[in-house]
């Protein structure tokens, strides 16, 4: 019989694919361009990881509620994280923090994008009831899962050393502008 | 304050998940997302002017 792949192990990697494309940016800009993450930004990404978590688990131990709800709590988390950055910034003649992307600085992008989560869960729900296909399974194509894992795991790595090189073992300064390990 | 254990911590979750230890790995995601909040509370101290 030939092996179908389910439609929310497809849905699953190419969440876990957007988490890693939001955290390679969020990495553009502060390799490339030397913007420092501030402490919130720093917390939405890992709130962004943490989701990404929520899609891993359901590609490498098979499709469970609970890591869809996983990946609810960690949106609502780093919402919640976001909306306080955006409401630093939002009085009139303020100028935000950081540059922007189409306009819009990125933490308001993080308050879009774990926004577009919670949708993106909702979406996959429906998906999958509409393929029929109501119970969990494990992934078919291993080496396209383990693929995305591996670079979602590096990525996580990489902001675990470029945090460690940053803020060294305390807190980050408000406003970085160097890496503290790196004087 | 630690700024990097929330990575460090979702980071040991992907060692377990790599080495299939699932209960392992969930709870080191819970512990990062106790770690964030926790630091997003001691981050989060100007006071907001709105008033609703």
């Amino acid at each position: 019989m030939p092996s179908r792949q389910p439609v929310a192990t497809i849905l699953n990697m190419l969440g876990l694919l957007g988490i890693s494309l939001i955290l390679t940016v969020a990495f553009f800009y502060q390799l490339a361009r030397g913007e420092l993450p501030c402490p919130l930004c720093l917390l939405q990404r890992a709130g962004f990881i943490a989701i990404g978590m929520g899609f891993l688990f359901n590609m490498q131990f098979g499709e469970r509620l609970s890591h869809y709800a996983m990946v609810l709590i960690a949106s609502l988390v780093t919402g919640v994280i976001s909306m306080r950055q955006v409401s630093l910034h939002l009085a009139p003649g303020d100028p935000g923090y950081g540059s922007t992307l189409l306009g819009l600085h990125f933490y308001t992008w993080a308050l879009i994008a774990a926004v577009g989560v919670i949708c993106y869960v909702a979406l996959v729900f429906v998906l999958k009831d509409m393929s029929g296909k109501r119970d969990g399974d494990v992934p078919l194509h291993r080496l396209a899962s383990d693929a995305v894992f591996a670079i979602f795991a590096l990525l996580v790595a990489a902001n675990l050393l470029s945090t460690v090189l940053e803020c060294g073992a305390g807190q980050c300064d408000d406003n970085p502008v160097r890496y503290l390990l790196l004087k | 304050m630690y700024m990097f254990l929330p990575f460090l911590l979702a980071l040991a979750s992907c060692a377990c998940v790599w080495r299939s230890r699932a209960g392992l790995s969930y709870a080191l995601w819970s512990a990062t997302i106790v770690v964030t909040v926790a630091w997003f509370f001691h981050h989060a101290t100007d006071p907001l002017k709105f008033s609703f």
